[in-house]
């Protein structure tokens, strides 16, 4: 029968295993003897039972049983009556039966209770001895146990639940009341006040201990959270020991309240302590900073008055920073960093993951410090250096493939981290790094700079030179038509003068409208990891500007050497065409000027604008220590140049300027090739006529007229260029004399002062125009100013009014006296005119016979007046 | 045939469903009389209740058994005294 079966399980489950197969036989038999006994109980009903739990003094459990049989009506139980009556029937019997204190201990448990026998008859009788009045009994009772003669409550079953309670667990007597949130002991226990006082004195410990276990066994993800869990544990392993001595103590019976009491005192204020640190922890657990708050909590109370608050703390201090401690490491070491609950101070920077593509930018912002995160014991500078020490080997190790670190240091400890030693660790490991980082990358960057400087600064001039005479050709094509594998072939073959491969390449940039090859040409230097960081994007366009520029001043340069060479062939002309001599002797002058100007002002360039802040970078350079340094004397040495060479916002307005004077010369050199052709048309045409001298005598005196006149416009055009150049030379010349050091470019570009009196000439020209219409205005007739002013190598007729120019100031000294007497001839003429009006005017009748001036000019006379004076004034 | 197949297969899965759901519900059955002899202090772990209420659906009597169970811890208390050492 199953029954039977059912029978052997329980009874083989109930009893230990060492029991022997016939005793339980015959337990076995037994039992089924008892439950074939037929009994005419009546079952339990439902109704029977709600009396009896009526008669149930616990109202929670009432209720919860009310609540247990609600819901075992919804199962699908068949004998439910019988189950219930069979539980209540076994309580009962339990009750009755069981000498020991009714907790949660079952007695098919393992565990081995302590038997003892609590019921103390002793006192009883020495209580029911003693003849006592009821009001002192009453009396007796309130202040202490043992007047209570209905005391079934023992002091030893208080301290058992005592025992329980202060480890938070609800006992008999001693239940969690949770509208006051504690322990209480029960009010209708009938102990004297003081005793009930001790009681929820001690549950209080009770109620501190579960705070903290609650605390305890919560799951973090911060690994702060979890060491400082570990460390209380630990605490209260020290607790535990202490409730095991109590129940040792209990068992021998020489416990006591109040010897309880006094035991739990310290171990009470420690558990006050440990809670009102976790609370504060707790209340900003949310803000997401936990682990920073915690250690700095920690540690202003590890620094504690009382000493054993500081101990206690310093204890737990120390287990909460072993994972801060152990990040640090990591990070100082060895460069990684493995933070799922991101508690440390030093965070990866997610929002650049993906444009990484510029190195500089990888190693500015990879990482970055959250200042919020960093501990109570380390200073900002400290973090700092930490922050440092980990990118550099980071940097290493995924630029440069640098992977053998020297491990002489030993690794942080959690003693050092709050000391002073600590910093200066930190700064010795840090220093450690940036010198084999800087080692590494020296070498390299020497290199890379040096090749910078020959190629895209110009600083190897003949290889600068070789390729733009090859290049010119290419050049002149406009934009459009210039293809990079040309002139990268043509690069290459440039080469072969040099001894050493070089990395250049050839970077076309945007042509825009009418540009040819020349503006849109570029040297590129091919630039690896790990120096992209220092030689980022940025700074290549920077460097390719500089070259910009200094390409063109070059190109200038090359023009006028041309300009040069052509005049070379202009010696070749016979001395007969003295108007094309004239006008080549001007052209000479000019291009004179203007070489003058632009071999100093690229002297300039390359001397002050470069090499000066050239040689401030070499000698930082040796001093630096780390790689952030290296970058801002780098980006500090660009950026004098730009500043020097009005390449920046400051300059732009030079920069238009030295733009229009390239202008110039380029149209100087149009028109001189104008010029060159047209000399040569003229002798060749020459060598014809002179094989034909008869028949052409008349044409000649024709072309000789054409000649002349082309010739002219040739020249025109040459001093139209001169003095639009020489304008811009003197806006020029202005703006640098605003600025205190360029007066040196200032000096060497006009040092003997020739623009300046050019420009006072000019103002004085003008001047004395408006000072001759002011007050001389009857005399305007008498064009003064032409033969007055002229100056004496001025090789052109007065066609052009305007070209007034003193080439000295000695001539114009000169001219201003010439001008002055005219001026004074003038005035005498004038008033003897009016004298003579006068006399005439004065005396009609008085007609000499000496003076015989007709009374009216007419205008035919008039003007031969004029001719006469004028021509008397000539010089 | 796929139709009675599936047919089959289907209460099959019901079957398997019944049966897990019954396995359910039997245990919240253990776990409600567990908590009801918890508060009424029996003093009996969830072992003994499964085999104890599986004999009382067998139709044993109740109060015969109630009296077996002190039986056996009376008498196993006897015996755990005697073969304590």
């Amino acid at each position: 029968m199953e029954t039977q079966t059912l029978l052997h399980q329980l009874v083989k489950q109930a009893f230990p295993e060492s029991i022997e197969e016939s005793t339980l036989n015959n337990y076995k038999t037994y039992f089924l003897r008892i439950l074939n006994v037929r009994t005419g109980i009546q079952l339990m009903d439902e109704s029977e039972l709600q009396a009896e739990m009526t008669k149930m003094t616990n109202k929670s459990q009432a209720y919860r049983l009310q609540d247990c049989l609600n819901r075992l009506n919804k199962t699908r139980l068949r004998k439910k009556n019988e189950l219930i009556h069979f539980l209540f029937r076994t309580s009962q019997l339990n009750q009755n039966n069981s000498y020991t204190n009714q907790t949660i201990d079952t007695l098919f448990k393992s565990q081995e209770i302590s038997q003892i026998n609590y019921s103390q008859t002793l006192p009883k009788k020495i209580i029911e001895e003693s003849p006592k009045n009821n009001d002192q009994l009453m009396i007796i009772q309130q202040i202490s146990d043992k007047g209570n003669v209905n005391l079934s409550i023992t002091q030893n079953d208080l301290i058992k639940d005592l025992i329980f309670s202060i480890q938070g667990i609800e006992s008999q007597y001693i239940c969690y009341d949770a509208i006051n949130d504690s322990f209480q002991i029960k009010k209708d226990v009938v102990i004297s006040s003081a005793s009930r006082k001790l009681i929820n004195v001690m549950c209080e410990c009770g109620w501190l201990f579960k705070k903290i276990q609650s605390f305890t066994q919560t799951t973090y993800n911060s690994l702060v959270l979890q060491a400082l869990q570990n460390s209380i544990k630990e605490e209260l392993n020290e607790y535990y020991r202490l409730i095991a001595y109590f129940e040792n103590l209990l068992a021998e019976s020489t416990l006591t309240l109040r010897k309880m009491y006094m035991w739990l005192k310290q171990p009470m204020h420690h558990l006050v302590q440990i809670n009102l640190v976790l609370s504060q922890i707790m209340t900003n657990v949310q803000l997401g900073t936990t682990s920073s708050l915690v250690i700095s909590i920690l540690c202003r109370y590890s620094k504690h008055g009382c000493p054993q608050t500081s101990q206690l703390f310093s204890r737990i201090l120390h287990q909460t920073t072993i994972p801060i401690v152990r990040f640090i490491n990591q990070w100082i070491f060895d460069g990684s960093l493995s933070d799922q609950a991101q508690e440390f101070f030093i965070e990866r920077n997610d929002s650049n993951k993906i444009q990484i593509r510029d190195s500089g930018e990888l190693w500015k912002n990879e990482f970055k410090v959250n200042q919020d995160k960093i501990p109570y014991m380390i200073t900002l500078n400290d973090s700092y250096k930490i922050f440092d020490t980990g990118r550099v080997i980071n940097w290493l190790r995924k630029q440069c493939k640098y992977t053998q670190f020297n491990q002489n240091y030993e690794l942080i400890t959690i003693d050092l981290l709050g000391t002073e030693q600590f910093s200066l660790f930190v700064d010795q490991v840090n220093k450690e790094y940036n010198k084999q980082l800087i080692q590494l990358i020296k070498p390299n960057f020497k290199i890379t700079l040096n090749a910078i400087k020959r190629f895209l600064l110009l600083g190897q001039g003949e290889f600068i030179h070789t390729l733009m005479e090859l290049l010119q050709t290419e050049l002149n094509k406009p934009a459009q038509q210039c293809y990079r594998h040309t002139l990268l072939s043509i690069l290459e073959s440039a080469f072969k003068n040099i001894s050493q491969e070089v990395r250049l390449n050839v970077k076309l940039l945007e042509p825009s409208q009418n540009d040819t090859g020349w503006e849109i040409f570029c040297l590129d230097y091919a630039i690896d990891e790990p120096l992209n960081t220092i030689f980022n994007q940025k700074i290549m366009l920077s460097y390719y500007r500089i070259f910009n520029f200094l390409w063109r001043i070059k190109r200038v340069e090359f023009i006028l050497t041309q300009c040069w060479k052509m005049h070379q062939k202009f010696m070749t002309i016979p001395n007969q065409f003295q108007n094309i001599k004239k006008a080549i002797q001007l052209s000479y002058q000019m291009m004179n000027e203007m070489q003058h100007f632009i071999k100093n002002f690229y002297s300039y360039l390359m001397l002050e604008a470069i090499e000066s802040p050239w040689k401030k970078f070499i000698d930082e350079c040796d001093k630096i220590q780390d790689l952030d340094g290296l970058i801002k004397i780098h980006e500090q040495f660009i950026s004098d140049i730009l500043d020097r060479s009005f390449l920046n916002t400051k300059g732009e307005a030079t920069q238009k300027l030295l733009f229009k004077l390239f202008d110039y010369i380029f149209r100087f050199k149009s028109c001189q090739e104008l010029l060159l052709s047209y000399a040569k048309d003229q002798i060749s045409q020459i060598d014809n006529q002179q094989l034909q001298l008869k028949n052409l005598l008349n044409k000649q005196s024709n072309i000789t007229k054409q000649t002349q006149f082309k010739n002219q416009e040739i020249i025109k055009s040459l001093l139209e260029l001169r003095k639009q150049y020489r304008d811009q030379m003197f806006e020029l010349l202005e703006k640098l004399k605003k600025e205190d050091r360029l007066k040196f470019l200032h000096f060497k570009l006009d040092f003997n002062e020739y623009y300046i009196g050019i420009q006072e000439s000019k103002l004085f020209n003008y001047d004395l125009e408006r000072f001759i219409g002011m007050y001389l205005p009857k005399v305007n007739e008498v064009q003064i100013q032409n033969p007055r002013v002229q100056s004496t190598k001025q090789l052109i007729q007065p066609q052009q009014q305007q070209q007034r120019t003193f080439n000295t100031n000695i001539e114009f000294q000169n001219e201003v006296k010439s001008v002055k007497e005219g001026l004074k001839l003038l005035e005498e003429q004038r008033r003897q005119q009016l004298q003579l009006k006068d006399q005439f005017t004065k005396s009609p009748l008085q007609k000499s016979p000496l003076i015989q001036i007709p009374p009216t000019m007419t205008e035919h006379e008039k003007r031969k007046n004029d001719e006469d004076l004028s021509s008397s004034d000539d010089d | 045939m796929s139709a009675n197949q599936n047919n089959s297969s289907n209460y099959k899965n019901q079957l398997k469903v019944s049966l897990s759901q019954e396995k359910e519900e039997a245990q919240e059955t253990l776990e409600i009389i567990h908590e009801m002899s918890q508060i009424l202090n029996c003093g009996l772990d969830r072992q003994q209740l499964a085999v104890l209420v599986s004999m009382i659906e067998n139709g044993v009597n109740p109060e015969a058994l109630a009296l077996v169970v002190n039986e056996m811890k009376t008498e196993l208390n006897t015996y755990k005294k005697i073969h304590k050492p």
